[in-house]
């Protein structure tokens, strides 16, 4: 049993709530009411739960249906515009190529616009009702149009569904919302908190805030560090920035710096290429980089910036200019080092788990620019 | 698997049995639906039917805006009970429309109609079907102050002052439709402006009383003697009763029928409401724009509810009940500080009568 616990209920197991009873609850006699009174609507509402858990991650589209998730918010949003032009069309030529070549290339999305979405809210009059027939979810939602924002794709966890047409014109709205004491004003604060988090999600570290690992090595005892890395020569190449910090390094010393590991790894490297970060902000790497963080016991923050900085000192081992690196093959490189992948299907493209799910962005790869000692 | 691991998984039985129990602990604090002594499992299986016929993809929405298993059993718990109290202002809702015959009714500019359906018209309108929506009904009638419409009763007449609310809030509303408006319609805009006016049945058995004495004196003002004008909040519990005039009893009574309307979120943030935007968001645990709303909701219950001179004395009886300092218990006493009541709690002691009030003397 459960121990949650709700200041205004009590915990669900508290004898005083009738938890006594509920040892002797008849399950199948409910499933069997449930079956006869509204079958349709627990199927489509068990259904939808069971996509979510297949965490499924292909490209986004206009008309899609996505959880979105970020930190301790979460929430289901459609998706209305995808700008491509946002990419760097340099290497395209045209802007009017620019939605051809995006497609060919499959470049990462770094952001799109979204209209928040409600499962069990009436609409009001900044929101359209979207029944049944216009998605593949299975029962009526609300969608607020009006609280329609950009948001950075890295918050897209998985797709929960998809719209028959994309746009929701021609879809009613709501009545007119009468006031603060419409229960639908609260519906609607909700889900505008709800994008407005998801707006602000970052992760990637600020690149002119905090010190330098430098800085820090210098307030340090050159014989602690070196004891702590195993290695004088390590300390001091280090000391001298002449080497990045790599992950394994950063755990050992950051008892020794009184520092935590995420602090250590920001300020051995100030900046993250937002290339990188662009690849790694795709629905499909955020599924590995939470096994990730759960086999490392780590929250998704610490793992994303772990694996980034891992990704980078790969990168530097392997003597690769910054510039035109092919970030996601030193991604999924360093995934299939600290991934078990052995009972992962890799020849099922959408496989939640298999490197190659990654929302098909990985299927086209870009050659590597200026790479040397290949 | 845990419980909660095979409900997010998709486990039909596991989601079944979760929203059981979870169904079963959101009906304690309500009567049960026929009568009996105990929600019985059947009353349960038809609450989460209704659940899923009123809030269709309900569970759907609590795996995907929730990332605890803490915060999926609140949410599912939250819906059962918003079901049960749709489904009790549904009940209430018909028992209204009954009663808005008689007290509309003896209005000479308000005509009721039975063809081609129920439905009011103000005299001077055009005989046409109203079509429009609901929330201009609702929002025509802001307007009105309704304070001092804190009394109801389940039987003989309406009190004065809730019957002059009604009206007013009535006129009001079908003075803005301009046509025949449904009996439904009026009734949902009642409801939703009168706070003396039951939204549920536990708010009906709030304000219900049964004194002989006290149906005698519907037609008195709310501040006719210090009895009547409570509206049911009990003497005693505020204290010896020669400590208040009659002003503030009555204000007290706006009070009560306040706090009967709020939901549990606002209970909750009434002694929050000195606080900045951030710190009262944080302190109800909710983001900083629902915050907002939740306070807004309030300050507009208790500005509509309120005449002049009246807010302060509401506004000291809310923040004392919210706190535990006060707890309408029937007996009068103010119990010590930690026997807080349960905001959530939309069983409320229910307001002595005046039955009780003189037994505790």
């Amino acid at each position: 049993m459960t121990d949650s616990y709700d200041p205004d209920l009590g915990p669900i197991n508290d004898p005083e709530s009738g938890a006594r009873d509920a040892t002797d609850f008849n399950t199948d006699a409910l499933r069997a009411t449930l079956e006869e009174r509204v079958s349709e609507a627990l199927r489509a509402n068990v259904d939808a739960i069971r996509t979510a858990a297949a965490l499924h991650t292909p490209a986004p589209q206009v008309g899609d249906v996505w959880r979105a998730r970020w930190a301790q918010t979460a929430g289901a949003v459609l998706i209305t515009y995808i700008d491509h032009h946002l990419h760097d069309t340099s290497r395209t030529g045209t802007k009017e190529t620019a939605a051809a070549a995006h497609w060919a290339a499959r470049e990462p999305i770094p952001a799109i616009r979204v209209a928040p979405v409600s499962f069990d809210e009436e609409p009001d009059d900044s929101a359209v009702l979207a029944p049944a027939f216009a998605h593949d979810l299975g029962f009526d939602i609300a969608v607020w149009v009006d609280d329609e924002t950009d948001v950075p794709t890295r918050v897209l966890e998985c797709k929960l569904g998809q719209f028959t047409h994309p746009g929701v014109e021609g879809l009613p709205r709501g009545s007119h919302n009468w006031g603060p004491t419409d229960p639908r004003t609260l519906a609607r604060a909700h889900v505008q908190d709800l994008v407005e988090n998801l707006a602000e999600a970052t992760w990637a570290p600020d690149a002119t805030a905090g010190v330098t690992l430098t800085e820090l090595l210098a307030k340090a005892d050159i014989r602690d560090v070196a004891a702590a890395l195993g290695s004088v020569p390590a300390a001091m190449q280090l000391r001298r920035g002449q080497t990045p910090l790599s992950v394994e390094q950063a755990k050992s010393l950051a008892p020794v710096l009184s520092v935590d590991v995420d602090t250590l790894l920001t300020a051995s490297h100030r900046a993250l290429p937002e290339d990188l970060v662009a690849v790694m902000d795709q629905p499909g790497v955020r599924s590995l980089l939470d096994r990730l963080a759960a086999r490392n016991e780590e929250d998704e923050l610490t793992a994303r910036r772990a694996a980034a900085y891992g990704v980078l000192a790969l990168a530097a081992r392997e003597h690769t200019r910054a510039a035109g690196t092919n970030w996601a093959a030193r991604l999924r490189a360093y995934l299939d080092g600290h991934l078990p992948t052995s009972d992962e299907p890799r020849d099922t493209p959408d496989a939640p788990g298999s490197p190659r799910s990654w929302g098909g962005t990985w299927e086209a790869s870009t050659s590597d620019e200026g790479e040397t000692g290949e | 698997m845990d419980q909660h691991a095979a409900f997010r998984a998709g486990d039909e039985y596991a989601v079944v049995d979760l929203l059981g129990r979870l169904a079963r602990q959101a009906t304690r604090p309500f009567p049960p639906p026929n009568g009996g002594a105990r929600w019985s499992e059947d009353d349960v299986a038809v609450l989460v039917a209704d659940a899923f016929l009123r809030k269709g993809g309900f569970v759907a929405a609590a795996v995907s805006s929730t990332t605890t298993d803490a915060e999926l059993e609140r949410y599912l718990l939250k819906v059962f009970r918003n079901v049960w109290r749709d489904r009790a202002r549904e009940t209430e809702r018909s028992k209204l429309i009954d009663r808005l015959e008689t007290i509309l009714g003896a209005e000479a500019d308000f005509a009721h109609y039975h063809d081609p359906f129920r439905a009011w018209r103000l005299a001077g309108s055009p005989h046409v079907v109203w079509q429009g929506d609901i929330g201009d009904l609702i929002i025509a009638s802001r307007h009105v102050r309704t304070s001092a419409a804190t009394r109801w009763n389940t039987s003989g007449p309406t009190p004065f002052a809730t019957r002059t609310a009604i009206v007013a809030v009535s006129r009001a509303a079908l003075g803005e439709a301009a046509g025949l408006v449904s009996d439904g319609d009026v009734a949902r805009v009642v409801q939703a402006r009168v706070p003396a006016v039951p939204m549920d049945a536990a708010d009906a058995e709030v304000f219900e009383f049964h004194d002989e004495t006290d149906r005698d004196n519907d037609d008195t003002g709310p501040t006719q003697g210090r009895r009547a004008g409570t509206g049911g909040a009990g003497v005693r519990e505020v204290g010896a009763v020669d400590d208040y005039n009659d002003a503030d009893l009555a204000a007290l009574g706006i009070a009560w029928a306040v706090w009967a309307s709020l939901t549990g979120a606002e209970r909750s943030a009434v002694e929050h409401l000195g606080k900045g935007e951030l710190a009262f968001a944080k302190a109800l645990g909710v983001g900083r724009r629902a915050g907002v709303a939740i306070a807004a909701s309030v300050r507009d219950k208790v500005r509509t509810a309120t005449a002049p001179g009246q807010e302060e004395t509401v506004v000291t009886a809310l923040l004392r009940w919210a706190t535990g300092e006060w707890v309408p218990n029937g007996t009068g006493a103010r119990p010590a500080p930690e026997s807080r009541p349960d905001p959530d709690d939309e069983r409320a002691a229910p307001a002595p009568t005046r039955r009780h009030a003189e037994g505790a003397g």
